[in-house]
């Protein structure tokens, strides 16, 4: 996985903080996986979670293959998201959004080119 | 006298019957005559004098008619320039204001032509950009083993990990 991972896009402090209260009552973790994991990945998963939002999370594991690979996790409004199916999508997004400023910045050009043949 | 052969009485009586004759024609015919010839001479006069004075005012009415005439086609002549120069003038407004129109339309279909090739180009890519991720999708559906998945999964575990 890249360096600019979309994992990190949706993890907010407020958001960390509202999902990680002081309270030690369990909170659901949806999490979401393209093949079956193996105890000891489930058990990774719930320990880094449990550390990251400070507190007991009650796991629950979904096999999505869908996501095509890696892993996406929600805690209450946080959402970890470090699947393929992730990458993807933020490389469609950054792509239609350069294709988008490459066709104004092609309008805008072609405006001032029509502006100075006017004046001319 | 005698020896000449001339009556000095017949003589005397004929000069005074010529002198009668004289007088009385004087007075019957001659200066009727001449008094008639006068009255004729007078006429014609009054005729010659008619008719310069005629002439006279036809040549006035002639010069008046020319210069009528003449200040009657300078005015048509400036009244034609006068109309010529506005003709011209709005011809060149209309032929401005024309071009400035036909410039505008011009522009606007440009525009209009540009935005459409944009929004279609931005389609296009969008289209291609969807293509390409669906594309990416199967093929890296098609291609992720088991081994790799594990490995996607430690390397989700390893950016949490680093997550503050």
């Amino acid at each position: 996985m890249s360096g600019a991972h979309p994992l990190s896009q949706n993890v907010d402090g407020a958001d960390r903080e509202q999902a990680s209260t002081r309270d030690e009552t369990p909170l659901q973790a949806l999490v979401r996986v393209a093949v079956a994991l193996r105890a000891s990945e489930r058990r990774a998963i719930r320990e880094r979670l449990e550390r990251y939002f400070g507190r007991p999370l009650e796991l629950i594991v979904e096999q999505d293959p869908s996501i095509l690979g890696g892993v996406w996790a929600r805690v209450g409004d946080v959402v970890l998201d470090g699947s393929l199916r992730g990458c993807l999508e933020a490389l469609r997004h950054h792509l239609r959004s350069q294709s988008r400023a490459m066709i104004s910045a092609d309008l805008r050009i072609s405006g001032v080119r029509a502006s100075e043949r006017d004046h001319r | 006298m005698q020896e000449l052969g001339l009556d000095l009485g017949l003589l005397l009586s004929q000069i005074v019957n010529f002198g009668l004759l004289a007088i009385v024609l004087s007075l019957l015919l001659y200066r009727p005559i001449l008094r008639k010839l006068e009255e004729r001479a007078n006429r014609i006069n009054k005729g010659l004098d008619d008719a310069e004075r005629a002439q006279q005012m036809l040549a006035e009415a002639q010069v008046e008619y020319q210069n009528t005439l003449e200040r009657a086609r300078r005015e048509a002549h400036e009244i034609t320039e006068r109309a010529t120069r506005l003709a011209e003038q709005q011809r060149q407004e209309i032929l401005a204001q024309a071009r400035q129109d036909a410039s505008d339309i011009v522009a606007r279909t440009e525009q209009q032509a540009q935005r459409q090739i944009d929004e279609s180009q931005l389609a296009s890519r969008q289209q291609i950009i969807d293509l390409a991720v669906a594309i990416a999708s199967r093929l890296i559906a098609q291609n992720l083993d088991e081994a790799k998945h594990h490995e996607l999964i430690e390397e989700f575990l390893a950016e949490v990990e680093q997550l503050k």
